[in-house]
This record gives C-alpha cells, sequence and structure tokens, in this order.
C-alpha cells in the first residue's frame, strides 16, 4: 500500500495545522502566566518603593522638625542673653553716672562736712583702737582738721573711751572723689572709707533691690523664700 | 455594581421565595470587646453571595485581631482548610489517637464555601472583601479566586449617622483577584494598583481603584473622601488598621 503524492501532502498540511495550533495554544498559556506574574511583581514593586519614599519622607521630615526646633531654641536662648546683656549695661552706666556725680558732693561744703564726720567716725567705730592714722585728700586738709575733734568727741560718747587722731602725712591721690581711710596706729588695719569705695559696695548690696525696680519682677523666677 | 439603602432587617431573596431566616453569628467569645460584623452588614453582603451560599444560616469566626492576635500567619493559618474542620476531642490513650491518624480516611470532597473579610480603619470605616477562597501564602506567582469575589465598603451619609453599602462587583476586564503571600494580601490588581492591599504586619493597608471590580477607594467616602491623596490621575487612600475580621460562610461538616 502507497500514498500517492496528493495524500501524503494532505496528511503533511493536517500535521502542520495540528502543530501550529499545538504552538498558539502553548504561547497563548505562556503569555497569559506571563502578564499574571507581570502584574503581581509590578503591584509589589509599586507598593514596595512607594512605602520605601514614604518612609524617606517620613524621616525627612523629622529631621526638618527636629533642625526647626534646635533652631527655635537657640534663638530663644540668645534673644535671652542679649536682654539680660543690655540690663546689665543698664545697671552699670546707672553706677557710671552716679560716680561722676560723687564729685560734687565733696565740692558743697555744708553738706559734705557732716558726711566727712561721719565717715571717720564710723571707721573709728570700725578698728576700736586709741590711736589712729587718717588719711585724706590734700584739698580736704582743712576740713579734717575740723573735723578730726568732733569725730573724736562722737566716738568718745558711744565707746566711752578716748581715742587720738593723727593726719596722715600721705594724701590721697586726687582722683578719689572724697572720704577717709583710717589706719592703726601699726597700718595693719586700714578702713577704707572713700566716697569711691562706699559706692562700689553699694553696687553690690543694693543691686538686687535696683533690678527689682527697674526691671519688675523675672518672669523665670519661681520661688521666693 | 450594587447599591443598598441601609436596611436594618434581611431583605426578602428575589422572586417571592420566603424570607431568608437571620443569620447566626458562631465564634465571638463572650470577652471580645471589637465585634467588627453587624447584622446590616451581613445581610447585605448575603445579598450578593452566590445563592447556594445564601443559604446557610451560620458563619463562623475564623480569624479576628481582636481574638487571635496580630499575625499574618496566624491569618493564613486559620484559613486552612484542615485547621477550620472542627476535630473531636478523642479520649482515648496515647496510642489510640495514633492508629486513628494513620487509619484516617482520605479527606472527602468539602461543599464550597466562601469566606468575608472586614477591616476597619483608624477613621472608623469598614470595608472588605468576599472571596471565594479561603487565603493562604502562594509560593509562585499566581492569582487566585474567581469571579464571584467582590469588594464592599460601607461609608457615611453626610450629614446623618447612617451607613450606605456599596459593593464593587467583578468586572471581567481581568482575571486578578486574590494574590497573598507571606508579604501581603492584595485583592484586585491592575496597573499595579491594588483594590485592596494589606501589608505584612497587618497595620497598615492602601486601596486603589483597579479595573478587576472596577471599585472606588475603599477608605473614603465617595472618590475624594478625607484619607485620598491625588498624585496626578492615581487615587489612593491609605488607612491605619484597627480591626481585621475573616468569616467562614456555611459549614464544613
Amino acid at each position: 500500500m502507497s500514498l500517492t503524492d496528493d495524500q501524503v501532502n494532505a496528511e503533511l498540511r493536517k500535521m502542520k495545522a495540528f502543530i501550529e495550533k499545538e504552538a498558539q495554544e502553548k504561547a497563548k498559556e505562556i503569555k497569559l502566566k506571563a502578564d499574571e506574574e507581570y502584574e503581581i511583581e509590578k503591584a509589589s514593586i509599586v507598593r514596595s518603593e512607594t512605602a520605601a519614599i514614604d518612609a524617606s519622607y517620613e524621616q525627612k521630615f523629622k529631621k526638618a522638625s527636629l533642625a526647626q526646633q534646635i533652631t527655635k531654641s537657640t534663638i530663644g536662648n540668645k534673644t535671652r542673653l542679649r536682654i539680660l546683656a543690655t540690663k546689665e549695661e543698664v545697671l552699670n552706666e546707672m553706677f557710671e553716672s552716679a560716680k561722676a556725680k560723687l564729685s560734687d558732693i565733696s565740692k558743697n561744703k555744708g553738706d559734705y562736712k557732716p558726711a566727712f564726720i561721719g565717715l571717720i567716725e564710723e571707721a573709728l567705730l570700725a578698728i576700736l583702737e586709741g590711736e589712729v592714722f587718717v588719711k585724706v585728700k590734700e584739698s580736704d586738709l582743712s576740713l579734717a582738721k575740723e573735723s578730726i575733734d568732733e569725730a573724736a568727741k562722737n566716738f568718745e560718747e558711744k565707746t566711752g573711751f578716748p581715742v587720738k587722731i593723727n593726719i596722715h602725712d600721705e594724701f590721697l591721690s586726687d582722683d578719689i572723689s572724697g572720704g577717709v581711710i583710717v589706719t592703726n596706729k601699726s597700718g595693719k588695719i586700714e578702713v577704707d572709707n572713700t566716697l569711691d569705695e562706699r559706692l562700689k559696695l553699694l553696687s553690690e548690696e543694693a543691686l538686687p533691690g535696683l533690678r527689682l525696680e527697674l526691671f519688675g519682677i523675672s518672669e523665670s523666677r519661681k520661688f521666693f523664700d | 455594581m450594587f447599591k443598598s439603602k441601609p436596611s436594618p432587617s434581611p431583605s426578602p431573596a428575589p422572586e417571592e421565595l420566603p424570607p431568608l431566616p437571620p443569620l447566626q453569628f458562631h465564634g465571638y467569645k463572650p470577652t471580645t470587646t471589637q465585634k467588627l460584623l453587624t447584622h446590616d452588614i451581613s445581610s447585605n453582603i448575603r445579598n450578593l453571595l452566590p445563592p447556594r451560599l445564601q443559604l446557610f444560616n451560620d458563619w463562623y469566626l475564623i480569624y479576628s485581631l481582636d481574638q487571635h492576635g496580630i499575625s499574618l500567619n496566624t491569618l493564613y493559618n486559620n484559613s486552612k482548610l484542615s485547621n477550620q474542620v472542627h476535630k473531636p476531642k478523642i479520649e482515648k490513650g496515647y496510642g489510640d489517637q495514633i492508629i486513628s491518624r494513620i487509619m484516617k480516611e482520605s479527606p472527602t470532597i468539602r461543599r464550597p464555601v466562601g469566606y468575608v473579610l472586614i477591616v476597619k480603619d483608624n477613621k472608623n470605616n469598614k470595608f472588605g472583601a468576599y472571596l471565594n477562597e479561603n487565603l493562604k501564602p502562594m509560593d509562585h506567582k499566581r492569582y487566585y479566586g474567581n469571579g464571584e469575589s467582590f469588594l464592599w465598603k460601607q461609608e457615611h451619609v453626610k450629614g446623618t449617622k447612617d451607613h450606605r453599602f456599596k459593593a464593587f462587583m467583578y468586572t471581567g476586564i481581568n482575571d486578578n483577584i486574590i494574590y497573598s503571600n507571606h508579604d501581603f494580601i492584595a485583592i484586585g490588581s491592575s496597573n499595579g494598583q491594588n483594590g485592596l492591599y494589606i501589608n505584612k504586619s497587618l497595620e497598615e493597608g492602601i486601596s486603589y481603584r483597579c479595573e478587576t471590580f472596577g471599585n472606588e477607594i475603599l477608605n473614603g467616602d465617595g472618590d475624594l473622601g478625607g484619607n485620598s491623596h491625588k498624585f496626578g490621575d492615581k487615587v489612593f487612600g491609605k488607612f491605619e488598621i484597627r480591626g481585621i475580621e475573616l468569616w467562614r460562610v456555611g459549614s464544613l461538616d
């Protein structure tokens, strides 16, 4: 049994059509699978990348807000320091102008004399010895001579024993506004009762009161005991 | 797309069939405080199920974030059919247990059941999906599920305390129904955008429009709800998850 050429061709065509169909089906199947895989892959990549971007933005936002807070507190600090510095300046200015006015005191003899006697007497009471030396400015020499007797008398009234007051050979320098420096006999104890020294002491003692008067109660102060 | 007005009682099935008896929920513990499933939601979903599943009066809780802990693996484990079957306690000796396990007949063909997923987000929106297959981690990159599945959401009606139930049925444009692995659960997908996506930690999720279900953003009112962001033509809604429940419709016995 043999096939004619036509029959062979027909068989071949059938076989070819069959193989082609199989191949097309397979291709379709592969394409579907690939599409599915593509969709899954794409969705998960989109998700994970979106999440990563979100995370990085969140981090950046955190950093930025932290930086903002730091800047805010730095500026706050600087401002506070500037306020404090200005306050100090005001106080210093005040004491400077007070010092400038000190010299006016010694010019007005009527007011100066009782103050001068008082200064000597105070120094005597501080030293409490029988013999002292008083240093004064050269310009105050005559005033000193008038004053020492009265000071000695006042001292004796208060303490009950007399004191001998000598005026020291050395004079105080002209830069000083006025007042006295009293030393004991040996010169080892010295009481500085010059006007400049008194202002210095005042500036330390009266500072809190002045601050309260000028700037009011400090806002950051919590306790008053 | 199916829409229904809020209905307090289950509406009768079409063609004047006798009304379905009310649903029974099984699985809530007496101590459970956060219950996501309400009769309003369940009756709306029930109306959209394949008729053979509408006949089941019992829904069983197989995973709840409140009762089982926050874990994707627990969700998958509880979803396994073999773990869902109620195992009668064998009160015989240890040897008998071994023998009965060896002698156990091959698993019988079970009646198909369906699963209802409910998610509650941080803005008190409830949404989810009906899935015709149990959720499982896929080793291969293959979608599963069929066209019975759908997405649903319950949106607030503006100015009232009422809710409107909306469902988004399978469109047939593509067959990318469900894909889940150990990193996420994704329901519906087109152009790399998932209709409902829940991440690995069950803490966050996202909802895009997708062609599989032709859905709106699930966690927003209308198309531009409070949670949705607009980037060009892409709209998506991000949400933080406050509760998840997975219910099985129908019994396995």
